[in-house]
C-alpha cells in the first residue's frame, strides 16, 4: 500500500470524495498513469480496482462496441471491486489519463489499520453502484423500441454494468 | 438480537466469527405476518422503521410501481432489501411485503450509525456486503437486458 500520496489533494479527487474523505482516501490510492490507447481493463479479465481517474477519458468497450465515453472525474471498476468477479467491460484510454487506485486485497487490510478510511472508500464505491443501479433498473422499466432495439439494449447493458 | 443465523449467508463469509456475534448483537429478528408491509416505493428511507431488511427466512415478495407493467418477485433466506436506499440515502425504489414464513432481521439508521461509531470494523465489512449484493444484482440485471427487456425487471434493493 502507498506511504504517501501526491500532495496536495488533487482536486478532482475532492469532487469526487468530497474534502474530508478525499484526505482520508488520497494516502492509500496506488497513482497510475495510461497514455492514450492503452488498454487499462480487459472484459473478462480479473478486475479488482478501483480506479479514481482524475484526469483524462476512457472509452468503454462491450465486445466491439463502445457504448461510453468517460471523462474524469470518475470513479471506474466498481463492480469487479465490489464482488471480486471479472471485468464486465473492455476500458481503453482516449487521452493521457491520471488517478489513483486500490484494490480489493488493500482495502482488506485497510478495514483492520484505517476502518475510516476504508469506509471512505466502500461508500463512494457503493454510491457509484446504487446510482448505476437505480439507472439501470429505470432502463430495464421502459420498452425496447421497434426500431435499434439492439442499440437500446447495448445502451442498458452500459448502464447496468457500468465502466468495467 | 439474533443468534447464529448470519454464518449461513455467504453474504458474510468476510467476517470473522467474532464479527458475526457483534452484528448479530444490533440486528433485532422478527417473525413477519404475511401481507406485511416492509417498504413502500418512493418513501424516505430515515423513517422510523428498518433501513436494511435481511431475510431470515420464508419470502419477501417486492414490487416496483416505476416499471410500469409491475415488476413482482420473491427474494428468499439471505436476501438484502433496502441495499440502495442505504448506500445514498435515497427513497426506498420499491414496495416490499412479507410473504409465507417470512422472517427477518432489522438494521435501523440508529443501528448503522451505532456501528459507525463504535465498531468501525464490522460497520465497514457491512457495507462491503451490501457492496458486493448492489455488484451481483447489476451483473443479474445486465444479463437480463442483454436477453429482452421482458426479463429485465429485479427491483427492492
Amino acid at each position: 500500500m502507498p506511504a504517501s500520496s501526491p500532495s496536495p489533494v488533487h482536486p478532482s479527487l475532492v469532487r469526487l470524495f468530497g474534502a474530508a474523505d478525499a484526505d482520508l482516501v488520497a494516502p492509500h490510492l496506488a497513482p497510475f498513469a495510461w497514455s492514450a490507447g492503452d488498454v487499462v481493463v480487459e472484459e473478462g479479465a480479473p478486475q479488482p480496482w478501483l480506479y479514481a481517474l482524475l484526469d483524462g477519458a476512457v472509452a468503454v468497450r462491450v465486445g466491439d462496441e463502445v457504448v461510453a465515453d468517460v471523462a474524469a472525474p470518475a470513479l471506474l471498476g466498481e463492480v469487479g471491486f465490489a464482488d471480486g468477479g471479472p471485468a464486465s467491460a473492455t476500458v481503453i484510454a482516449t487521452a493521457a489519463c491520471v488517478g489513483g487506485r486500490v484494490s480489493r486485497m488493500e482495502l482488506s487490510s485497510l478495514i483492520g489499520a484505517n476502518p475510516e478510511a476504508a469506509a471512505a472508500i466502500v461508500h463512494h464505491a457503493n454510491a457509484a453502484l446504487a446510482s448505476r443501479l437505480v439507472a439501470a433498473e429505470g432502463v430495464a422499466a421502459g420498452e425496447a423500441p421497434r426500431v435499434g432495439r439492439r442499440a437500446w439494449l447495448r445502451d442498458a447493458l452500459a448502464r447496468a454494468l457500468g465502466a468495467a | 438480537m439474533i443468534q447464529g443465523h448470519l454464518r449461513r449467508f455467504p453474504l458474510f463469509d468476510a467476517f470473522t466469527d467474532e464479527e458475526v456475534r457483534r452484528l448479530e448483537a444490533v440486528m433485532v429478528a422478527e417473525r413477519v405476518r404475511s401481507g406485511t408491509l416492509l417498504t413502500r416505493e418512493g418513501d424516505p428511507a430515515d423513517g422510523p422503521g428498518a433501513v436494511i431488511f435481511l431475510v431470515l427466512a420464508g419470502e419477501v415478495v417486492v414490487w416496483q410501481k416505476a416499471s410500469g407493467r409491475g415488476a413482482r418477485h420473491g427474494l428468499g433466506s439471505g436476501s438484502l432489501i433496502g441495499v440502495v436506499a442505504a448506500a445514498v440515502d435515497a427513497p426506498r425504489t420499491a414496495t416490499a411485503h412479507a410473504g409465507p414464513g417470512c422472517m427477518v432481521a432489522r438494521l435501523t439508521r440508529g443501528d448503522l450509525e451505532q456501528l459507525r461509531r463504535g465498531d468501525p470494523v464490522v460497520f465497514v465489512k457491512l457495507q462491503v456486503a451490501l457492496g458486493a449484493q448492489m455488484a451481483r444484482d447489476l451483473r443479474a440485471l445486465g444479463k437480463r437486458l442483454a436477453t429482452g427487456p421482458s426479463d429485465a425487471r429485479e427491483g427492492a434493493r
